[in-house]
């Protein structure tokens, strides 16, 4: 009997050794539950973020990583795109140097519409440079992206109602202010009230053509911290990057006639060959793109965006966004706040897996090479933001994208550096800010 | 021997049906005695072999004559791991690569005619090892691809009987530790879309550095059905210097590769403080029948000094890092039986550990968790006037599952599972 027992003890421990012993299997993502909203039919209307314009063209591998492209993924939608073959529309820029920096189209050619004889309108009809009076006039389709994506003259928030949308995302605004912020100038293209008009006319239209569609309103970033705005720096900067102390400001031409600029003004990327070429930089200083002799010749007034003229776009996007909150409230939709990623990235950065993100031209991450539209991982924080607006407003239980398989690597691939010239100091990898510590597990702190 | 045989054939199945078995949480090892772990390690109070020098010296007074004791405890950790958001994401599975870990002990007891007696021993009271598979594409390796710690531990204890009821015992130790540490840098790809890659391994390995404690123990036995103890082993903190490589790897993008190798840190001196902590311990034991003892043991663990683990580099001081763990102190409760019959004796146990990291801190580094430990044992004695004793024990050590609830500090987020095969064999020779 003492056996037995013993014996049986013994098998219960193997049975409990056995049973420990076999390893976690995979755990999969809970099912998707849509609650109050319906995404089996979904359009997207809105800019060149929706569109996935990324590195100053559109292609359908970046298409493909927009937000809007993702979250239909994420909801299990049918989505179509009017995609654009490989080099892109226009060809994408890439990434030639770091050392020099040299970004450029060389050697790209022009891909084609792939889409084009889609016998209905896409789903995703967002078009790169589409003001919010584009949605519902058809005045300006005979230019730019409109034809790739409009195709006639029928507005594109009519075709994708035509579509019979159970939800749509909206996204306008940041063309109204991105155009002014990128030409050096302060003034919207829209004053916020006609804005407010538009956009409940939209809503209006949606309300009446597809009356139990839910939808999610995307407001405006401040387009005053991209990298097109903030890379370089007002005043002249030494050998190692930083500024020259006192202060050296650049020369600009904001009141019509050569004056320094304030330190805190900002000079665009689009100044870039004006300061390879020394013009901008004090005669006796030197370019810090590339080393050359301050020519002391003025910036053009297009490449510089003053404080003032910031301050201006600034408060404009502020009363966009109030329209925009107000609006979500009051007709029931969600509301994604771009407004709030982009600060975010503008100041603490975002961190996942391990690496920093942030605002920084080309090396935040979260920038294309055209210092303006998000990168793939951008689009898929983006989309997130979305789900979670989404699952918040409409009961929804809808799964994160992955970002780590959104993010690529392959967008703008790099020729061999040419390492003769000076270094941007702004591309320059800096300690604890693109990753560079030895293991990159916690914040560091010196006891 | 069927006992032995379907334990040691649970042991041989577990490792066929995991091939892939790994290492675990934290980093104390209490496997110091066969015939004590056979019971799940509650042998505060009755523990009768020269193993008391480890599990209370206080009881070295009880331990006859001279004895000499040698062996070693083998285990083997399966660790795995399944991801949930942000990162890595739902359908990823992870798993260490197979360890074996070799644990040897040996004790050198002495009771004298007098009321004293005496005890050295080395063991293995600390250690961890890490080693994730197929580290160049492991998901967490920006965190850690592998790492060691391994510690030799002297101990010197002096115990003496107040009268045949109590007795006491004070003794030192040196805890000589050494770390390694490995992982990859990696670097989001300028210009691309955010993806990430490897850009350079790094790799520490700190010299072997002595830290030294103490213990103090009680032993108090009012009868011949009961027996209590308590022991004491301090804290142990190690200041540790070491080494830092970096290796480049190249992506083949010329420019970056330029702008990798001008901003990679220089291989440089580097150091640590390692911290073990102090342990706590009670037992009561019950003789119910001469050949029969049950013992209940309480261990507390003052886990809160593994509050970080500093990295501090000589060359380039804004590289330090602080691996924040802040461990919480923790309580086991050690159960066992042992029943002496002619020809062997036969013990058997469980134990409850209680995790001592948070959420946060449950890392590819230590998966920390609660366990729970199923223990059985044999024991025989043999040769002229029974001098001398062979002990064996399994443990079964199940971690429960563990999540790092969404909130891991690295943000590697997901479950680990661990299940830890400990077997012992000791020989104790006594004249």
């Amino acid at each position: 009997m003492k056996t037995s027992v013993r014996t049986l003890l013994a098998l219960g421990y193997a049975a409990l050794a056995l049973a420990g012993c076999g390893k976690l299997k995979a755990i999969n993502a809970p099912a998707l539950q849509s609650g109050s909203a319906d995404f089996s039919t979904y359009a997207a209307l809105g800019t060149s973020i929706s569109a996935g314009y990324q590195s100053g063209g559109l292609v359908v591998h970046h298409q493909q990583k927009s937000f809007v492209y993702l979250f239909a993924q994420q909801v299990g939608t049918p989505f179509t795109i009017p995609s654009v073959s490989a080099d892109g529309l226009p060809p994408l820029l890439r990434l030639v140097s770091l050392s020099p920096l040299v970004i450029n189209r060389n050697g790209r050619v022009a891909g084609s519409p792939t889409n084009a004889t889609q016998p209905t309108p896409y789903h995703n009809m967002a078009v790169p440079g589409a003001l919010l009076t584009d949605a519902s006039s058809a005045a300006n389709y005979g230019s730019g992206a409109f034809p790739l994506i409009a195709r006639g003259s029928t507005p594109v928030s009519d075709q994708a109602l035509s579509l019979s949308p159970t939800f749509l995302t909206i996204e306008y605004g940041a063309n109204e202010v991105l155009g002014p912020a990128t030409n050096g100038s302060g003034t919207s293209l829209s004053p916020p009230a006609t804005f407010a008009t538009d956009l409940t006319a939209l809503l209006d239209k949606i309300a009446v053509a597809a009356p139990n569609a839910k939808f999610a309103l995307v407001n405006v970033p401040d387009v005053t911290s991209i990298p097109f705005v903030t890379t370089f720096p007002a005043v002249v900067l030494d050998a190692t990057g930083n500024p020259v102390l006192p202060l050296i400001p650049l020369i600009g031409s904001e009141s019509g006639s050569p004056a320094p600029l304030s330190p805190l003004d900002h000079v665009l990327l689009t100044a870039a060959p004006s300061l390879a070429n020394g013009d901008g930089f004090p005669v006796g200083t030197f370019s810090y793109l590339t080393g050359a002799p301050g020519t002391g010749v003025a910036l053009p007034n297009s490449v510089v965006l003053s404080t003032s003229e910031a301050a201006s776009i600034q408060a404009t996007v502020n009363a966009y966004n109030v329209t925009i909150a107000s609006l979500a409230t009051a007709r029931g939709g969600a509301l994604l706040d771009l407004n709030a990623l982009l600060r975010q990235a503008a100041t603490t950065g975002f961190t996942y897996q391990g690496q920093l993100y942030t605002s920084d031209f080309v090396t935040g991450g979260l920038f294309s090479l055209d210092g303006v539209h998000p990168t793939d991982i951008a689009h898929g924080i983006l989309c997130n933001a979305l789900i979670d607006a989404v699952n918040t407003k409409f009961g929804a239980k809808i799964q994160h994208v992955n970002l780590a398989s959104v993010a690529s690597n392959n967008s703008s691939k790099m020729l061999p550096s040419r390492l003769e010239g000076r270094v941007l100091p702004q591309i320059q990898y800096e300690e604890g800010k693109a990753g560079w510590t030895m293991f990159p597990w916690r914040s560091g702190e010196d006891r | 021997m069927k006992p032995v045989r379907l334990m040691l054939g649970a042991a041989l199945l577990c490792a066929i049906a995991a091939p892939d078995p790994a290492h675990a949480a934290g980093y104390q090892i209490y496997e110091q005695g066969s015939a004590v772990l056979g019971m799940a390690g509650a042998g505060t109070a009755s523990v009768n072999d020269a193993s008391a020098l480890f599990f209370n010296p206080a009881a070295l007074t009880r331990v006859d004559r001279t004895r000499f004791y040698i062996g070693s405890s083998i285990l083997s950790p399966a660790v795995s791991f399944a991801g949930m958001p942000a990162y890595p994401g739902y359908g990823v599975t992870e798993e260490m690569n197979s360890q074996h870990f070799p644990l040897p002990t040996f004790y050198l007891t002495h009771r004298t005619a007098s009321k004293w007696a005496v005890g050295f021993g080395v063991n293995t009271t600390y250690g961890l090892g890490v080693d994730w598979k197929n580290p160049d594409t492991y998901t967490g390796r920006y965190i850690v691809t592998k790492a060691k710690l391994t510690t030799i531990n002297s101990t010197l204890s002096l115990a003496y009987e107040l009268n045949p009821q109590w007795s006491v015992a004070a003794g030192g130790n040196v805890l000589l530790a050494n770390v390694e540490l490995h992982n990859r840098v990696q670097a989001v790809v300028p210009g691309g879309g955010g993806a990430v890659t490897d850009v350079a391994k790094a790799d520490l390995e700190g010299d072997r550095t002595p830290g030294y404690g103490w213990n103090a123990a009680l032993s108090f036995v009012p009868g011949t059905q009961w027996k209590l103890g308590a022991a004491y082993r301090s804290k142990v903190v190690v200041h540790e210097d070491g080494h830092a490589d970096f290796t480049q790897i190249l992506t083949g993008n010329a420019g970056f590769d330029a702008a990798v190798a001008a901003s990679l840190p220089p291989d440089q001196n580097v150091s640590t403080v390692l911290r073990f902590p102090a342990t706590w311990s009670a037992g009561i034991a019950f003789l119910p029948a001469t050949d029969w003892t049950v013992e209940a043991d309480v261990n507390y663990v003052e886990w809160k000094l593994f509050s970080d683990l500093p990295l501090y580099f000589k060359t380039t001081p804004s590289a330090n890092q602080t691996i924040e763990e802040n461990y919480d102190n923790t309580v086991q409760v050690r159960v066992g039986a042992e029943h002496r019959l002619t020809a062997f004796t036969y013990r058997f146990g469980y134990y409850f550990d209680q995790g001592a990291a948070p959420p946060e801190s449950v890392s590819p580094l230590l998966p920390d968790a609660d366990r729970h430990g199923a223990t059985l044992g044999l024991g025989m004695r043999f040769g002229a006037n029974k001098q001398w004793a062979l002990d064996a024990y399994d443990l079964a050590l199940f971690v429960n599952k563990r999540s790092t609830e969404g909130i891991n500090r690295d943000g590697y987020d997901g479950e680990y599972k661990t299940f830890i095969n400990s077997i012992g064999v000791t020989a104790e020779l006594r004249w």
